[in-house]
This record gives C-alpha cells, structure tokens and sequence, in this order.
C-alpha cells in the first residue's frame, strides 16, 4: 500500500490501509492498531519502511534518492549559483513551481529560446519582467516535467504580478512548442 | 501493415483459472439477448458472446467456439478450459425461501482479482478504510480467531471472527460486536456469514464472486443473501456499494498490483491469520494468473 497515501498521526507515518505507525528518521514501525497490546520492545525495528535524506533550502524540501546523506550532498543543494555566496539579505527568493507537460529537453529548448543559459545540468539563470531569475528543471514522469523558479537577488520585495504574468507566458510557450514539435513526424 | 497472426486465446494458461468456473456476471444481462443479438463479457483477456438459447438454456461462444457455461446462484459462470476441476461451489442459503437474493452490481477495479479477494477476508483496515460503519476508531484490535481448511472441499474457513461496528449492515443503528465467519470457495470467490439483525439466531451472507478481466484488472461482483423485509433493495445496493466504493481506491494503490505469494515483500502478522492462509492456500495449488512475480534481480 502506498504510503504516499497515509496521514500523520502523532508524528509518525500512518498506513491508510491498517493504519500501520512508522517512525521518522528510522522508519521503523512503532505500532499496529489490530496488535493494540503488542509492545513497542516486540516490533523492535523488525518492520521498517526505507528511507532517504531530505534537507531544507531555498523554500524547498530536497531529497537524495541514492542515500548520499553527507553534508557535501547537502551543500550541493544549494545549487542556485548565488546562494553560496549572498548574504541573508540577498539570498535567492522563491517564486513559484510550474507544472508543465512536455519532456525535460523541450523545456530547456524553450529556456535557451527564452535567453536562459544552463549553467549546470538542470539549472538555468535568465531574466523575466526584467528581473534575474534561476530555474532548476525536473521531469516527474513521461511528459510531465516542473520548473522551479526563484528570483536570483531576492533584495527589493516580493514578486510583483508582471513577474507572474512573465512566469504564465513561459508556460504556455513551453507548451505550445511541445505539443508543435508532437504534431510533427520523428 | 497488418501482421495476422494465430490467436492464442485467453490470457493465461494457469489452470486454476482455465479450468474453473468463473463468474461473468448476473445472469439477467442475458434478458433480451439472442445469438444474432448476443452479451458481451471480458474474461481472461477475451470478449466472449452469451446469449439464452431455444431451449433457454444459457449459450457461450469464446474466441475459439463453444464454451461449458451454467446459471448457478443467479449468475453466469463460465469454464474456459475443457472440464472444471471442481464442481461449482454450493450455497444452500440461496434457494432458502425466507431469504432475499440482492444482486449488487459489478464494480470495476483497477488491480488483481486475488488481491480484491484478500481484501475482502481482512478485518483489521475497517476503523481505517470503512470508518462510522463497518469499524471506528479507536477500536482497531482484531482479536485472534480461527482458520482451517476442510480437507473434503479444500475451501478455507475462518471462524470465530469479531469486530466493533458502529454500524454493521444497513438496518443497524447502534455498535456491537459484530461475529463473522469467512469461507473461501474458489480463488476468486469467497463469502462472509454475519449476524442477522433481521433474524436473530441466523446469518446473512454475502457473497463476494470476482471475474478476471485480466491480470491486473476485475470485476467484482457482490450478491446478499439476507433475512431482511424492512429495507429497499436499492438501500441495500446502496451500502454494499458505498462500501466496496471505499476499498476500490485502497486496493487500486496497493503495489505490486498482483499478489505476491512469496517473501518479505509484505508483512504479515498474526491479526492478517486469513490472508495468510489464502496465500498459502493459492501457492499450494500453484497459482500463477495475478500472482507477483519477482524478477531475477529482486533482492
């Protein structure tokens, strides 16, 4: 059953289906409603739930999928170019995460079509509204992928609407080139 | 350019599905149906035409001719092999005639039959899944009961099962502790025997008859068997499906979708006594069709 589909109940992971309880950071499972009087001492790490490493930064949760816990694999998450170096005041300031269909190379076509320039794998620094923005890309499944946008000097306020307006024309462009380039024959 | 070539019919080979009788549905879909006007069911990967003969007698042709084909119970069965192992299962409560017979409905789900049927013997996800009605928190302990297979049918049978239900069938208003016993007649049919409220003393039945579509796609169809003179037939329907409306999306989600049979891929304890012993039980009679495999690589 996927725990996807659970809920928290007193900080721990539970089940949907039996309303089985994991622990964080463990996963080990510390309770079983239909085994009410079974000690937590006789589940003793027996049944586990695997687990990953997540930090937080840059208003994201980020996760690493091989395990690598180590805080050098931390440090890379902060991947925006001028996070290493900005002070508080100027860190980069998030925007928004766009859902968009297509494949990730479409969408970084369309990037490069938009005056972003990659600066490494999945991580692009351009300009909307006139304002310097970074963008990480991610393909979630076949043709769905996320763009995660964050103004690159967060100094000087919030986001104004033209900047979503910008991010909203993005969109549609990535789009409307994905589904031109499906219209055509391989 | 299209490439003909021999049709293998039916989708699996197993032959506890090619030589059993598996169900297709209510045998009132055949009302008006003629061999120029034939029923359609999907079973085992292939479209089959029924339709009432002259002798009103139930006919089914499959991908490859005739196939043996019996009303029992108010539904169609059909056999996709040469001869059934067994013969169909009996439910003398059935042609009681102090009881209702209510067809249910099929209901369409998105995963292996065997799993539809597992789910259906297990007790302790109702405070979870069929929360106010079938189960209510915080009384989720399934206290230990008893399971046997007999050795003159070879079904299995779960006795002595109970449950706190805030509101166990249709007609109830208040919570008791509901008794249940569970029978499994065939892979993809089982049956639970709960107290009566319209009968004290007795049981209603529900019969829970799966038709494999597929590997990882079934119907499920429920049929009541009920002391029961107070309640609509459609209020009846109406909490069996708002029940199994409540499984669907749990068992839709469950992964693998086929059942596995072996290894540490999911935990069992001693509340989960039922669907252990069904697995056993289809392992024991080499089950394959909706059964997990695990690749070479599997750890």
């Amino acid at each position: 059953m996927r725990l996807s589909l659970g809920r928290i109940v007193r900080d721990h992971l539970s089940c949907a289906y039996h309303g089985w309880e994991y622990a964080a950071n463990s996963g080990h499972c510390v309770a079983i409603p239909a085994l009410p009087a079974l000690p937590r001492s006789a589940l003793a790490g027996k049944v586990c739930v695997k687990t990953f490493p997540v930090h937080e930064a840059h208003a994201m949760v980020w996760v690493r999928l091989d395990g690598d816990a180590t805080p050098t694999a931390a440090s890379a998450v902060a991947m925006l170019p001028d996070a290493a170096t900005a002070t508080a005041q100027a860190q980069p300031r998030f925007i928004c995460s766009l859902g968009v269909y297509g494949t990730a190379q479409r969408l970084q076509g369309e990037l490069a079509r938009h005056g972003f320039v990659q600066q490494e794998a999945c991580v692009w620094h351009g300009a909307l509204a006139q304002r310097p923005v970074h963008a990480l890309t991610l393909q979630a499944n076949h043709g769905l992928c996320f763009v995660h946008l964050w103004l690159a000097k967060a100094a000087g306020g919030g986001a104004p609407a033209p900047l979503f307006a910008a991010v909203r024309r993005l969109r549609a462009d990535i789009e409307a080139a994905a589904a031109a380039g499906e219209g055509c024959s391989a | 350019m299209l490439c003909i070539t021999p049709a293998m019919a039916f989708c699996t080979d197993d032959p506890n599905m090619r030589n059993e009788w598996l169900t297709v549905g209510s045998a009132r879909n055949l009302h008006g149906s003629s061999a120029q006007r034939p029923q359609t069911a999907r079973l085992l990967g292939e479209n089959l035409a029924l339709w009432t003969g002259p002798d009103g007698l139930p006919v089914c042709h499959g991908p490859q001719g005739p196939l043996a084909v019996r009303q029992h119970c108010g539904y169609l069965w059909v056999c996709c092999g040469s001869t059934p192992t067994r013969p169909l299962f009996v439910l003398p409560e059935s042609t009681d005639p102090a009881r209702r017979l209510v067809d249910c409905g099929g209901i369409g789900v998105a995963t292996s039959g065997l799993r539809v049927v597992e789910n259906f013997l297990d007790m302790g996800h109702f405070p979870f899944v069929h929360a106010g009605t079938l189960g209510q928190l915080p009384h989720t302990e399934v206290l230990p009961y008893r399971v046997e297979i007999d050795p003159h049918s070879d079904e299995i049978l779960a006795t002595g099962c109970q449950f706190y239900q805030p509101r166990a069938s249709a007609s109830a208003d208040t919570g008791l502790m509901a008794q249940y016993r569970y029978r499994v007649m065939q892979p993809l049919c089982a049956a639970l025997y709960k107290s009566s409220p319209g009968r004290p003393g007795a049981q209603d039945v529900i019969a829970l008859m799966v038709q494999p579509l597929d590997e990882e796609n079934a119907i499920a169809h429920c049929l009541l068997v009920y002391f029961e003179d107070q309640l609509s037939d459609a209020a009846l329907i109406s909490f069996q499906q708002a029940i199994f409306g409540q499984d669907k999306p749990i068992l839709e989600n469950q992964r693998p979708r086929r059942l596995p049979l072996d290894g540490p891929l999911e935990t069992h304890m001693r509340c989960d006594l039922a669907s252990v012993t069904y697995r056993r039980w289809l392992k024991g009679r080499g089950m394959v069709f909706g059964v997990h495999a695990p690749t070479a690589a599997a750890p």
